[in-house]
Parts: C-alpha cells; structure tokens; sequence
C-alpha cells in the first residue's frame, strides 16, 4: 500500500502548528497575572453545598 | 428577588443505583468467562454461555454499563455544583437514565445470541447503536444547556473532561459503527480489512482515551479535591494537560497494530505520540496525587481517599506501561499475549474502578442525603479485597503474557522454533486460575459495596429527601451569569 | 477577574464559553484521526483494483459470517506480524490485500490460540470437524470451547443472498450470477461445513498469488 509524501508533509505540518499551540497555551496559563484568579477556581469544588447549609 | 433552587439529585441516585447493579453484573460475567479459559468445562456447550458469545457482555458490562451509569451521574452532579445551578431539562435527563439502561440490557441479552457486530468494544448490533446515538446526543444536550445556564462565570477543569468525553465519545461512536443493514440482526461495516482496522483502533483507542480516561478525569478533579478537602494542586497545570490530552491521544490509536499490514509511518506516528502521551498523563496523576499533599492524615480515616489515591498510582502505572507497549520492540513481545490483558485490567479495575468507588463513595451519601456511607467497616474491606483482587489478577496477566511473548519467539540453535503453541497454554494455565481468584476478590469487594449503599439509601428509601439547596440566589431576570462568587 | 490583559481575553473566551469550548475541543480531537485515517482511506480505495483476489463464495461468506457471530477473533489472530518468530511458526506475514473482503477486519487483538490466518490446509476438513465440535478430543490440552451446534444448523440460503446483495452495495464485485447461484451453493450445507469451508480458504482463497494465474488464464 503506497501513500503519496503529500500525507507525511501534512502530519508533519499539523504537528508543529499543535507544538506550537500548546506551547502557546503553557505561557499563556503560567503568566503570573493569572494566579489569584486561579487560586480562587481550584477551589470551586469546596464551595458547592456546605456554605448554604 | 431572591428565589432559592435545589440541586436535582434524582437522576444522580438512578445511576448510582444504575452502576452498582451493572458492575455486579459485569465484573460477575468476567469472572465466569476467566473461569472458563482457566477450566473449559465452564462453556457446558450452551452457545449463549460459551466464552467467545460472553466476552463481549463483559466488556460491555464494565465498560459502558458500569462505567457509563457511573459517568452519567457523577458527571449530571459535577456540573449542577461546580455551576451553583439545576440541571437543564430534567425530563430529558431522565430519558438519557432510562435509554442507557434499555441500551445496556438489548445489549447485554443480543450479543451472547451471536447478534452482534463483532467490532470489539463495539459489538452491539446496529439497531443498538442507532439507540446509542440518540441517547448520547441527549445527554450532550442536557449537560451542555446545564453549562448555559450556570451561575459561576469560569466553567471548572473537570466540566471540560467531561464536554470531551461526551463530544469524542459521540464522534467515535458514530463514525465507526457506519454499516449497512442486511436484516435487523446484521450488517455490514462501511469499512472493510485495513481501513477497518485503522477505524476500530481509531475507535478501541479513543474510546480508552476519551471513555476511560477523560471521563474519569472528570470526575477526579472534582471528587479528589472534594475528598482531599483542599484545592486542586495546580488549575493551571490541569488546563494544559487538557488541551494535550486532548489533542495528542486522538494520534496513537496505530499501536494497537504495530508490525502488521498498516502503513509504517503510520505505526511510526503511532509509537512517537504514543511516548509524548506520558506527560499529559503523568501530569494528571501528578495534579490528583499531590492535591493530598498536607491531607495524606486522611487516607488513614478515610476509605474513599485510599481509593481515589491508589487509583491515580495505578493511572500513572498503566499510563507509563501503556507508552512503554507502544515502544515497537516491547510490542513486539507483549502485543497478543497476556500482558495487553494485564494493562488493560490495571488500567480499568485499577484505575476507572477504583476513582469511581471513591467518588461513589464521596457522592453517595450527600446524594442520598445521609451524613456518611451506613458502613464505615464495609468500605475499608471494599478497600483492601479490592486492591487484593487487582494485583493478584495484573501480577498474573503480566507473568503469563511474557511467558507467551518469550516462549513464542524462542528458536533452537538451527533456527526452528523451541516450542509449539499449546505449550505457551500449558505453562499459563495455572496464571489463569490465579486471575480467576484475583476476579473473585473484586467481585466481592463489589458486592459489598452494593450492600452498603442499600443499607446507605434506607432512609431515602422510606422518605422523601431534603433537597440540597443551590447556595447562591437567583440571578437577575436580564443579568449575563453572574460574577464569582466571594471565595475562600 | 483579571480581564486587562489583551492576550488573555481569548483564552477566557474559551474557558467561559460552552460552546466555543465544545467546538475547540472537537477540531482537537479530529485532528489526529483525520490525519491518520485519510489517507489510508485514499489509499486503499487505489489497492483494490491491482488486486487478483474474489470475495468470498456463498459458503465460505457464511462461514466467515458465522466465525464473526461466534467471536472466534476474541481468541485467534489473522494476522501474522513482519516479524521471524511469527513468519517462521504461521508463514509469510499478511499484507493489507489479503484482508480487503472482510467486514469487519479479522485482525484480532489476542492469541489465546494461534494466529489462523494461514490456517487453510495445514490441517484437514476431517481434523476441522471434530476440533469445532470438540477441540479436547484432537488437542487434550486446549482450553477452547466446543462448538457442537454448528453441525445442527443449516446455513440459511436466501440470507447469504441478501447478506451478497448488501455486499455488492458496498463495492465487493458479485456478479449476478453468484448472487443467483448462493442459494444452490450452500443448500444442505451445515453451519460447520461452512466454518470449515472459510478456515480452509484461510491463506489460500485470499492470497494474491492463488488468485493471479486464474486471472491470467482469459
């Protein structure tokens, strides 16, 4: 079964636009502005019911 | 005006309930089938009892009966409390509870009379899973419209788990059970040799990606902060192993067929995004392991914490094991032996088990509207036949299959083989008893788990429950959701 | 809510959104198999005509049908792997034409007995029978199970017509008259004959090499 090289540059090419994404993704969550608002959604599933009771 | 809501809990109970029946019955056929690969005498010739028409009521048991009533429900409570909201159409919710359960027993009673597509974790005929669609896209919409009308502006980590497991799981479902009917019990796939069998891998491995493991991922980031009683241990560490979870799972379907007639760079590709799958995984395992750092105190009194924390060790175990199957030379050993039988078993009784008991656990009594679990006692020895139980049947899966692998692959100085097939059979076969007992110890550990939350919901049984009031007011009648509330 | 930060303000949009979350998360997850699947589809849409191989006759369709209802590829592979131990024990490793016929794939994902997809031959039809019906009474040791109610039932022929019809729908070249002969073809014919029929063609029937000279001979 032959494959044109035309599907190998494709893998190739959507693989390092998804690197760079992702790499674009860990700067954009690891800014330190970020890290109150954060703080304050980790803690979303300790704050459903009890508070109210 | 401010107007207080409840949370709906009546469908969560159903698929609670739900669960605890099919795991019963699910880990009880596997039992059964371990029993007649150990002793043939078991089949007793009765075609609907022989292993090769069971196998799939065992797959299909623990897999999408027990799994995806469990699922289903965590995932309806999940998101009405991490959204401070009820539950979008209730009715519609209550269909998806019923049509899951008339899909899992069609299922359940046509495969063993050989009605059956034989796609393997996809063998319900296709009248099943035409049913499988219209309840999936059901539930999409109920947990979506769910999401729309949330009260906390951010949507929480473990809704997003959940949003991919419904969105992949549909996507999976409807693209590889594309068939032709000949008559209502059979047709024939769209596909055939090895497109096929890229599409079922596609499809097998996915549904372990975004079935087994997205899905259950859901329900950690809620239930391990919840039972840990502190904050995730990195939000932000959970965005970015979602986004690469995501992304790079959907590549390494192809090592399920590696050295076989499929393209080689496709194994190639396989293999490489298998080994980066690692990270992701580790990352989650990391993120739910060290949310106990400072509450490790916990896991002495609490038996749901031991399991929620085992279950990631074993996540990141067969995570690990899984990249490590992909590499082509270990494939080559391991790939149709035992040894994929022992990683998918700690993968599914080590993993998805055990973060679904605790979180059962977690959620059963609140659900029920008890302060805690009926029995303390029953819980802690839940615990231990159950990790009892998943060692001794992985130990033994994973000393049979490189048995096998090595004994079919050892050549005589001339070059001929050492050994013929059936003396691989002779030298596992007491392995395979072993695995059998390792079944029974889960089997039982389930049992009493079920006989816990009985005795749990007597009192819901004989009264209406209190319902659990949504702790924030009702919105404004024109207000966009309303901003965070004041936390910590 | 830290919302000044221009950047920012599109990946909140992704976090707040259901919707644009959903969509996202489904591009993501297309991507990979798209890219892998694609092109194989392309590419085994350009294999077949090369191909000197038949779909299967009436009987071995019902046979191979049969196998698949009964699960028999939750235990054996058809699939012998590019590797020496394998090639050296089940024969020459099997390529991507061999199995174009078969909806759903043979492939397997486990031997709790051996690889079959050189089966055809090796052993013979007497030997067959009696396996199906009691594998312990050839092979002391298996732990297969036994098939004795195969050689109860007889195949169905206006079925396998219909199952060759909806075939025919999907691309597998029958002619009319094979469609027309199926009934004839497996009239009287048990369920075992017909696994036996398939197993015996296994290797052989749809092996290219087989199928060449007989296309040569017009």
């Amino acid at each position: 079964m032959m494959l044109s090289p035309f599907w190998g540059n494709l893998a190739g090419v959507v693989t390092v636009v998804t690197m760079l994404s992702f790499i674009g993704i860990w700067i954009w969550v690891w800014n330190g502005r970020h890290k109150q608002k954060y703080d304050a959604l980790a803690r979303i599933p300790m704050d459903d019911e009890e508070q109210s009771q | 005006m401010p107007k207080t809501e409840t949370y709906n809990d009546q469908v969560v109970r159903l698929f609670l309930l739900a669960a605890a029946v099919w795991g019963i019955i699910g880990m009880s056929v596997g039992v059964w089938i371990a029993a007649e690969l150990a002793w043939p005498f078991w089949n007793f010739d009765v075609p609907f009892l022989t292993f090769s028409r069971l196998r799939p009521d065992h797959t299909f048991g623990v897999i999408f009966a027990f799994g995806g009533s469990a699922l289903m429900g965590t995932c309806y409570y999940v998101v009405q409390r991490t959204g401070h909201t009820r539950l979008a159409f209730p009715r519609v919710a209550n269909f998806t509870f019923w049509g899951w359960q008339l899909i899992c027993v069609l299922a359940m009673l046509t495969m063993p009379l050989g009605i059956t597509q034989s796609k393997e974790y996809a063998e319900p005929e296709w009248f099943i899973d035409i049913l499988i669609a219209v309840v999936w896209v059901s539930f999409g919409f109920v947990f979506f419209a769910t999401l729309a009308r949330r009260r906390i502006r951010h949507i929480y980590v473990a809704n997003w788990y959940y949003g991919a497991f419904i969105i992949a799981v549909g996507l999976l479902h409807i693209v590889n059970n594309l068939a032709v009917p000949v008559s209502l019990t059979k047709s024939y796939p769209i596909y055939s040799g090895v497109v096929d069998a890229m599409v079922q891998w596609w499809y097998g491995h996915n549904a372990v990606a975004f079935f087994l493991t997205a899905g259950f991922l859901g329900m950690m980031y809620y239930f391990v902060p919840r039972q840990a009683q502190q904050p995730l241990w990195s939000y932000r560490f959970s965005i970015v192993n979602f986004w690469a979870l995501i992304s790079v799972y959907m590549w390494a379907g192809s090592h399920h067929l590696m050295y076989t007639a499929l393209p080689d760079w496709v194994q190639s590709v396989g293999m490489a995004f298998s080994l980066i799958l690692l990270m992701p995984s580790w990352g989650s395992a990391a993120n739910g392991l060290l949310t106990f750092n400072g509450s490790w105190h916990r896991l002495k009194t609490d038996p749901a914490a031991k399991f929620m924390v085992i279950a990631l060790v074993f996540y990141a175990a067969s995570t690990f094991e899984g990249s490590m199957m992909a590499i082509k030379t270990v494939n080559s050993l391991s790939h149709y032996t035992d040894w994929t039988v022992a990683h998918v078993h700690s993968g599914s009784i080590g993993w998805v088990a055990m973060i679904t008991i605790g979180s059962l656990y977690a959620m059963a009594p609140r659900a029920l509207g008890r302060p805690a679990m009926h029995s303390h006692a029953a819980m802690e020895w839940h615990f231990w036949l159950h990790t009892t139980g998943v060692l001794l049947y992985v130990l033994a899966m994973w000393v049979a299959g490189v048995t096998e692998g090595l004994m079919w692959r050892e050549t005589n100085p001339d070059g001929s083989l050492t050994y013929a097939f059936i003396d691989s059979l002779l030298a596992i076969k007491p392995l395979y008893a072993v695995r059998w007992l390792g079944g029974m110890f889960v089997l039982a550990g389930m049992v009493v788990m079920a006989w816990n939350l009985w005795h749990t919901a007597a009192h819901a049984r004989a009264k209406l429950i209190t319902p659990i009031p949504v702790p924030i007011p009702e919105p404004e009648a024109a207000q966009v959701p309303a901003p965070l509330p004041a936390m910590g | 809510m830290a919302g000044g930060y221009r950047g920012y303000k599109y990946f909140e949009a992704i976090e707040k959104h259901a919707g644009l979350l959903g969509i996202l998360t489904a591009i993501m997850v297309s991507i990979g198999g798209l890219a892998e699947i694609t092109p194989i589809f392309m590419a085994a849409h350009e294999v077949k005509p090369a191909l000197g191989v038949k779909p299967y006759d009436a009987l071995r369709l019902a046979g191979k049908d049969i196998y698949v209802r009964e699960g028999c590829y939750l235990c054996h592979s058809q699939m012998i792997r590019a590797l020496r131990a394998e090639t050296e024990r089940y024969g020459p490793f099997s390529t991507a034409e061999e199995s174009v016929y078969d909806r759903p794939h043979q492939w397997g994902s486990k031997r709790t007995g051996p690889d079959l997809a050189r089966v055809g031959g090796k052993y013979s039809d007497e030997w067959q029978r009696q396996h199906l019906r009691d594998p312990r009474s050839v092979v002391p040791e298996s732990n297969m199970p036994s098939y004795p109610w195969l050689a109860q039932a007889l195949v169905d022929g206006d079925d396998i017509a219909a199952r060759m019809r909806t075939l025919r729908f999907l691309g597998d070249p029958y002619t009319d008259a094979d469609i027309a002969g199926a009934k004839a073809a497996v009239s009287g014919q048990t369920e075992l004959d017909a696994v036996v029929a398939y197993l015996q063609g296994l290797g052989i029937a749809n092996e290219p090499a087989n199928a060449k000279p007989q296309q040569a001979a017009p």
